[in-house]
């Protein structure tokens, strides 16, 4: 079975300095290590390339290139030359082959050389500048080399945008091709949309670009499943979860307690650090004002108060309405044991967060045992927190995802817990966090019915 | 690209690994690991495999799969052990009298191998891979490893290694290899009943005859030529004649032809019980061997997903061309006898109102450069003095990323004048507006002045700092 090899597309960033295309590069290829890139210009000294590959096959090369300083400069210097005025490529072929000039306008001689020796080429604006005639003269002498050529307008959702300024501009220059892409925001569908005009340019690549959107959208749904998944597995742990306490032990009750809240604690952690990894985020480049994250950990305590009402997680209403294991009359002393008042319903919306457990009532208090488990409200934190950092990930400061946050959160916030996390109260044997079991195929599937309501969920936020 | 080829041992140290950090998170001492696999294998599950061999728990897995694997082949040994005394336990019951019932003692040496093949047959059509093993026999192992395995393992991911363990009998050639071991046990048995029948009939007398209640004569005639047909096709008997089968008839001729009853009863067992397990046993094998050969791992597993950026970077990314060449700075020195103010410039300011104007300092504006024109009317002014002016101050806005364009012209101007080019870095107060570190941006611009040889004094304009005033004021001379 042998399918006819793609036309690899060649494909360069170029644009003045500084002005994000080693950040596109990275969006890109969602690879946070390639090039150097901070806000200093110039920072990209030789033209450098990386592939994006299926399966092996290289189906797009991308080349970044050093930033150009001095079109103006250059135009001077080819307008000195004299000559023709048709046959772009030709002054630039003796721009090339001029040792003294190839020296002194040493950027740009390296993305001309760039330009010749690509299929397409994209120029990156940062739409935060003024329309300068240095950049119009940058155009110029792209023009020069006889390329197609696809405007990016990067920075477009910063304030001081002057995206129309820019697009008018472009139009006069007769490039029409224009997409505002911002580099720092990831977002699939603005990757997807510059494919497609760049497909629509480019009639002979349009099969190898629709390959490669095609295996992008596959790991973008493949990755929202992985992580639709780790939530579950988080959520089930947690729901599962519980702790055995000596009954009228106060000390040894506080020390279960304190034991039960830390495995939870720690269990979220291992789930944030998976999906910053799945969505290819470092710790350490991950800020969002929106979201309460540094240094790749939740700044604010899951078992605060504080965390429930910035979520919008409501506490009250549901105790003793048979929503929650709060809710659980307790059988064997009719819910007037010493210290029940504590942490049986009314505490919940105190921050104590935690609950008596299911499991053999009678039989634990014959022991002289009770069970705690971790609430209601707190699961529904849990999910709630990790599909707000799920949303944000997906389209990292977006501005139009404030209302995916608000929707995806709303599920959450209220009624009572999706069936699948219902089931894993009742089976201790399913949490990770207690004493190691075995992990059964009831639990398997659990999470996977967990995994696809949060899917669901992910992808109709209505 | 070739892939790389996973060996069982590789895919259980991998799920093990996957299973601990999708629980406990990565591995915090994976770097080593990660490059090495990088660097080892072309594909993702190669990668995958490669860095869970490569980190330092995989060595106390490996000890634990030993474990298991040894706990398993005890298992596996103590099922056939029991399949052998089972199989001789039939042969016995079904000879218990000295006169024996044909029909009856094939039928329980057979009719309890061949029920549980329908059920095998019926399991293994019915089932996904990932539910339970399709036989009792398979069912002993995957449970015994299951519930024996932890307390035989000491490693700190036994869990782990016991849950993949379990997982690999789940896929379809773990599956193949129960179904294996299942067969094994029934050839075992017919072997066994085998020996124990031959054994009995070698040294002890039985008299072979049948006998009906309810059918007639003719009907059990034809059932049991039905019976020996195959045998019979294979070479092992003579095809009987229905005559012979009558004269066996309860009661008929007490013990005629007794050896050759006997090998009939013996050639059964072999064609019916031991034949089809012994095919099964080795097409079960074959399927397992191959399987096994084949096994990937699921990459879309959050645990192995998580890594796929990991373990694609530190590749891929080529340098072209020759690393720039760098240029020692022009000096510029201030002119021993200057005259009048110094020059301004403006270049790509955001300002409109320009020139601006600032207490105690004065100066001569020559315009501002944003286009190649006024760029060029600029520096025909700057040639029109006869005396050096003191310096040239070239305005900036740190709006702009500071480039070689810039560079050129302020150096250019400076030549024209003959003397010092100060840059004068204006507009930082916005620049901290679109949220741009400062600090940077000042010390891009400070990496150009010093390319070409020019001072530099970071001033905004609408609110100039009076550490700044002064040091543009001693810079320009105006303070003598």
């Amino acid at each position: 079975m042998t399918r006819q090899a793609l036309k690899p597309l060649r494909l360069a960033v170029v644009g003045h300095t500084n002005t994000g295309k080693t950040s596109l590069i990275r969006t890109l290829l969602h690879r946070r290590d390639f090039g150097q890139i901070d806000n200093r210009g110039g920072t990209t000294r030789q033209v450098a390339s990386a592939a994006l590959a299926v399966d092996g096959e290289t189906l797009i090369t991308l080349y970044d290139s050093p930033g150009l300083e001095d079109a103006p400069g250059l135009i001077d210097w080819l307008e000195a030359q004299g000559g023709e005025r048709h046959g772009g490529p030709d002054r630039i072929h003796r721009l090339l082959t001029d040792e003294p000039a190839r020296r002194r306008f040493d950027h740009e001689a390296r993305v001309l050389d760039l330009m010749l020796n690509v299929d397409v080429a994209l120029y990156v604006i940062d739409a935060r500048e003024p329309v300068l005639e240095k950049y119009q003269d940058e155009l110029a002498i792209l023009s020069l080399c006889a390329r197609p050529m696809l405007a990016v307008l990067n920075f477009v959702v910063s304030p001081d945008s002057r995206e129309a300024e820019w697009r008018d501009a472009l139009a006069r220059v007769g490039l029409h091709t224009v997409l505002a892409f911002d580099a720092v925001v990831r977002d699939p569908a603005t990757e997807r949309r510059m494919f497609e005009k760049l497909a629509s340019q480019l009639d002979a690549f349009a099969p190898t670009l629709a390959r490669w959107l095609k295996h992008r959208e596959q790991e973008e749904s493949e990755r929202l499943s992985a992580a639709c998944q780790t939530i579950a597995e988080l959520l089930i742990d947690a729901a599962a979860a519980e702790r055995l306490a000596e009954l009228n032990a106060p000390t040894a009750r506080m020390r279960a307690m304190d034991d039960l809240k830390k495995a939870v604690r720690e269990r979220e952690q291992v789930c944030l650090a998976t999906l910053l990894d799945l969505y290819r985020f470092g710790r350490e480049d991950y800020a969002d004002e929106d979201l309460p994250l540094s240094e790749g950990r939740w700044s604010e305590d899951l078992f605060d108060p504080d965390t429930l009402k910035y979520h919008g997680i409501r506490t009250g209403g549901h105790i003793g309405a048979g929503a929650g294991a709060g809710a659980v009359v307790d059988v064997a002393t009719g819910g007037l044991s010493l210290g029940a008042g504590t942490l049986v319903g009314a505490a919940v919306g105190a921050g104590v967060g935690l609950v008596r457990g299911f499991g053999n009532r009678i039989g634990d208090r014959l022991r002289g045992r009770e069970r705690l488990m971790i609430d209601d409200a707190t699961v529904r934190l849990l999910a709630a927190r990790q599909l707000r950092l799920l949303a944000g990930l997906r389209q990292r400061g977006h501005a139009s995802q404030t209302p995916l946050k608000a929707a995806t959160g709303e599920r959450w916030a209220d009624g009572s817990l999706p069936e699948p996390l219902q089931r894993a109260r009742r089976h201790p044997g399913w949490s990770m966090l207690n004493v190691a079991e075995q992990l059964d195929a009831s639990r398997q599937r659990a999470v996977a019915d967990l995994a696809r309501l949060l899917l669901e969920s992910g992808k109709n936020p209505a | 690209m070739s892939k790389a080829r996973l060996t069982v041992v590789d895919w259980l140290l991998a799920e093990t690994v996957r299973l601990h950090e999708e629980r406990h998170g990565r591995s915090a001492d994976d770097d080593t690991a990660n490059a090495l696999a990088c660097s080892a294998a072309p594909d993702l599950p190669g990668r995958l495999a490669r860095r869970a061999a490569a980190l330092p728990v995989a060595s106390s897995i490996r000890a634990d799969l030993g474990r298991l694997r040894r706990l398993a082949l005890k298992l596996a040994c103590l099922v056939l052990a029991v399949a052998a005394v089972a199989g001789g336990l039939a042969a016995v019951a079904s000879t218990a009298d000295r006169e024996i019932g044909f029909l009856l003692a094939a039928a329980s040496l057979l009719a309890l191998p061949t029920f549980m093949l329908l059920i095998w047959l019926l399991l293994m059509l019915s089932t996904r891979p990932s539910r339970a093993a399709a036989s009792l026999s398979g069912s002993v192992l995957a449970i015994g490893i299951s519930r024996l395995g932890p307390r035989l393992l000491d490693g700190s991911l036994a869990a782990e290694t016991v849950a993949a363990s379990s997982g690999l009998l789940g896929t379809a050639p773990g599956r193949w290899a129960l179904g294996a071991m299942a067969h094994l046990f029934w050839v075992v048995y017919s072997l066994a009943a085998l020996l124990v029948l031959a054994l009995l009939f070698s040294v002890a007398q039985y008299d072979l005859s049948w006998g009906t209640t309810l059918l007639s004569d003719e009907r059990v005639v034809d059932l049991i030529s039905t019976l020996a047909w195959l045998p019979a096709s294979l070479g092992l008997i003579d095809a009987p004649r229905a005559d012979w089968i009558l004269a066996g008839r309860e009661g008929h001729q007490p013990g005629a032809a007794r050896a050759t009853w006997a090998g009939f009863l013996l050639a059964l067992v072999v064609v019916y019980g031991l034949l089809p397990r012994l095919v099964l046993a080795g097409v079960s094998a074959l399927m397992a061997a191959v399987g096994l050969r084949r096994l990937s791992l699921d990459t879309r597993q959050p645990g192995y997903l998580r890594l796929a950026g990991v373990l694609s970077e530190h590749q891929g990314v080529d340098i072209h061309g020759q690393p720039p060449v760098p240029v020692a700075p022009p000096q510029h020195r201030r002119p021993r006898n200057p005259d009048g103010p110094p020059l301004l410039v403006g270049v790509e300011l955001e300002r409109s109102e320009w020139p601006v104007s600032l207490p105690g300092l004065s100066w001569q504006p020559l315009g501002r450069a944003d286009s190649r024109s006024q760029r060029r009317q600029v520096l025909a002014a700057a040639e029109g003095f006869l005396r050096p002016p003191p310096a040239v101050l070239v305005q900036c806005s740190a709006l702009r990323t500071p480039d070689e364009g810039v560079g050129r012209l302020i150096a250019r101007l400076a030549e024209a004048a003959n003397t010092l080019p100060i840059i004068w870095l204006d507009e930082a107060t916005r620049l901290e507006g679109r949220g741009i570190p400062l600090r940077e941006r000042i010390s891009d611009w400070r990496a150009l002045a010093e390319r070409i040889g020019a001072e530099l004094v970071v001033m905004d304009a609408d609110q100039p700092e009076p550490g700044a005033l002064a040091q543009l004021r001693t810079l320009l001379g105006s303070d003598q």
